[in-house]
């Protein structure tokens, strides 16, 4: 069985970086040294990250899940919603009734700077994020989105569904299965990830597993890994390490949750926080990737 | 201290220029010293405030004491603001805090910060992880009462973050020790490992500072839970830590909680335990409501639904008035009727206490002012309106 490590979704800003973002937007600093503080971020999760073969640039420069497709749409962001049941916040974007598209692949050189793993919101989360959005308007979204990284190294795509797994929302994730049959159709090879967080996946499981997706993603500070049940030829994405807490972890707090996936007998299992990162302090989610690392290469 | 229809604020206001370079080490410039005589001109604390004048001349490099002395004044100068406003109760707009969560934080044994966290864009927080049994070796807004009671001239109210926002807000590195990941066990150990630390932090930490504020001569002390609804299935175990905060002081004082922008029917029925516990329950209402002046259901749209919730309860009604996120002035006849339409629906002046939203302090001074200004203005024409 392959286990692969990987970040989940947005990753923690480092705090240089973080300061560069403060000083730009109180014209301290100019854009040239903003941006250059953004690489100097991406070159170091570049290494942290190594010769993994999921890498993402963490999304650093994505202000929320949904916000990077204002710019390509010209949806408007609007108040402040809280992000589930965190101290964080997104913007629901407004969809206009006639989207203006810009350029694809200046938007993707931006809000993609490197990697073989894509962190994209599901279709249905899509929705649920922005206003004036169709399930089908989403889907036809991302498909592009999806079309235009595969060529560029992306192999692997993680659609990030907190929503329906939040609602325990089983029709809702029934009615992706069109969606996902069409961003297939762009990504025959790729692989895919249906990856639930902030809420317990097993009761969803049985209708996730009929969705074209290679691997569901699970939140094991919500979920049990003995209520799951794998069918042969899928993976597992495992959220092993607390990312909304900084307590890191040891071998001995996950090894009950790690031996119990691997007797599922998944056909391969990816490693990762139980979120996104970014709720953690940049050393602290590095410490969190290492142990991930660390636990899948001790077999 | 109660009366009908009591006006009070929530909490901050904007700090003064040179009291906010003096204690990060700018240097204050002319503009910095104006704004200080200004403000005494206009709070008439000239002939007083000499004494400040003077100190601020050094423009930099002030002592440890000349920082606590700045301080005191920026507090005196901001009560005297709530004051000038006409404002039954007062407080000093957390001029003596970084703000209500690294305040407090940083004087509670038991914590360490581990970094920032992003918020929203590009805002971030600094986030701390409790790390041992929490504790309160000497309670943290006594200095603040003393100095703030030294120069108020009517009621003082003294806010303090709750148990709940506390735990909400910070890391656990203390109580999930060795809880395991994904399985059933690790997940029941997660719930009982959070109603640990939060009843730890009611009982040793927001219950002694609440009990030496009582014992000082605190009348009215408001417990700030704008976490409360983060997680709807913990509203129970919120409510809970509210009863062992107050403790044993349940009755002596009034006690009142300010919550704002959530869902508060998140809150219902668990809130009512609090009944008895908790006098003014305050939530916001004035941002979501019309500017529209009028008192039906269709202008008021800010105030139906939560007033409804409250309708049947005990508590006395915090009504927020003021839109905190706007230099918009409320203009004392939508005051007046936004407060007209909450008297419809209580029907008892004695049940409503009448405030901003939540705390002015992203407002300036002038713009606070006028808005509370306002507001008392409108109360009075109520009042006047109802014979009181």
């Amino acid at each position: 069985m392959d286990v692969f490590v990987s970040l989940n979704g947005m990753y923690s800003r480092g705090e240089a970086l973080i300061q560069a973002t403060r000083d730009f937007d109180r014209n301290r600093i100019s854009l040239e040294a903003l941006e250059a503080a953004y690489e100097a971020d991406y070159a170091a999760l570049r290494e942290l990250q190594g010769d993994a073969p999921l890498v993402s640039d963490g999304l650093l420069n994505w202000q929320d899940l949904v916000r990077p497709f204002a710019h390509l749409t010209g949806a408007d962001p609007g108040p402040l919603t809280r992000y589930f049941e965190t101290n964080t916040f997104y913007r629901v974007l407004h969809f206009p009734k006639a989207v203006t598209w810009g350029r694809l692949d200046e938007w993707a050189a931006r809000y993609f700077r490197f990697g073989t793993m894509a962190f994209l919101p599901s279709p249905y989360t899509f929705t649920r994020m922005a206003t004036g959005l169709s399930l089908e308007d989403a889907t036809a979204l991302l498909r592009d989105v999806v079309a235009h990284l595969v060529p560029r190294g992306f192999h692997t795509f993680s659609f990030q569904e907190p929503f329906a797994v939040y609602e325990g929302n089983a029709q809702a994730l029934a009615a992706l299965k069109p969606a996902l049959e069409t961003l297939r159709e762009v990504a025959p090879d790729a692989r895919f990830v249906l990856t639930f967080y902030f809420g317990d996946a097993a009761p969803l499981l049985s209708v996730a597993w009929d969705l074209p997706v290679d691997a569901v993603g699970v939140d094991l500070t919500h979920t049990d890994v003995a209520a799951l049940d794998v069918p042969q030829g899928r993976g597992l994405m495992l959220g092993i390490v607390d990312t909304t807490n900084s307590l890191l972890e040891t071998p001995e707090v996950v090894q009950e949750a790690l031996n119990l996936a691997r007797s599922k007998r998944p056909q391969f299992l990816i490693l990762s926080g139980s979120a996104d990162f970014f709720f953690l302090p940049r050393d602290v989610a590095d410490a969190k990737y290492r142990f991930l690392k660390q636990i899948a290469n001790s077999g | 201290m109660h009366k009908p229809l009591l006006t009070h604020e929530i909490g901050s206001l904007a700090k003064p220029n040179w009291r906010v370079k003096a204690l990060r080490n700018l240097p204050l410039n002319d503009q910095d010293l104006e704004e200080a005589r200004t403000w005494a001109r206009r709070l008439d604390l000239e002939k007083d405030a000499e004494e400040l004048f003077a100190l601020l001349e050094k423009r930099e490099g002030f002592t440890r004491e000349e920082k606590r002395n700045l301080v005191a004044w920026a507090s005196r100068f901001a009560v005297r603001l709530l004051e000038k406003a006409g404002l039954d109760v007062v407080y000093d707009g957390e001029q003596h805090r970084v703000e209500m969560y690294e305040y407090p934080i940083r004087r509670i044994r038991g914590f360490a910060f581990r970094g920032h966290v992003r918020s929203f864009d590009n805002k971030y927080y600094r986030k701390a992880a409790v790390v041992e049994q929490p504790a309160v070796e000497r309670p943290y807004h006594l200095d603040e009462y003393h100095t703030i009671v030294r120069y108020a001239t009517r009621p003082v109210k003294i806010p303090i973050t709750g148990a709940y926002t506390l735990v909400d807000w910070s890391f656990d590195e203390y109580y999930l020790q060795r809880t395991p990941i994904g399985t059933a066990e690790g997940l029941r150990l997660r719930k009982e490992a959070r109603r640990r630390f939060l009843r730890d932090m009611a009982r040793e930490v927001i219950y002694p500072n609440l009990k030496a504020l009582v014992e000082a001569g605190a009348e009215f002390l408001q417990i700030d839970e704008p976490a409360a609804t983060t997680h709807p299935d913990e509203v129970p175990d919120f409510v809970q830590a509210t009863i062992d905060s107050v403790g044993d002081l349940k009755g002596r004082i009034t006690f009142g909680m300010h919550i704002c922008f959530s869902d508060y029917s998140l809150l219902m029925p668990h809130l009512r335990n609090l009944e008895g516990v908790i006098h003014e329950m305050h939530f916001e209402y004035a941002n979501r409501d019309s500017r529209d002046l009028g008192v039906s259901p269709e202008v008021r749209v800010g105030y139906t639904k939560t007033l409804n919730l409250l309708k049947d309860t005990k508590f006395i009604v915090g009504l927020g008035v003021l839109d905190v996120h706007t230099n918009f002035v409320e203009p004392v006849e939508l005051i007046r009727d936004r407060i007209l339409y909450a008297l419809e629906i209580l029907q008892d002046p004695d049940r409503i206490y009448v405030a901003p939203d939540c705390g002015l302090r992203t407002r300036t001074w002038e713009v606070s002012f006028a808005k509370l200004r306002n507001m008392v203005e409108a109360v009075e024409q109520v009042k006047a309106r109802l014979g009181l």
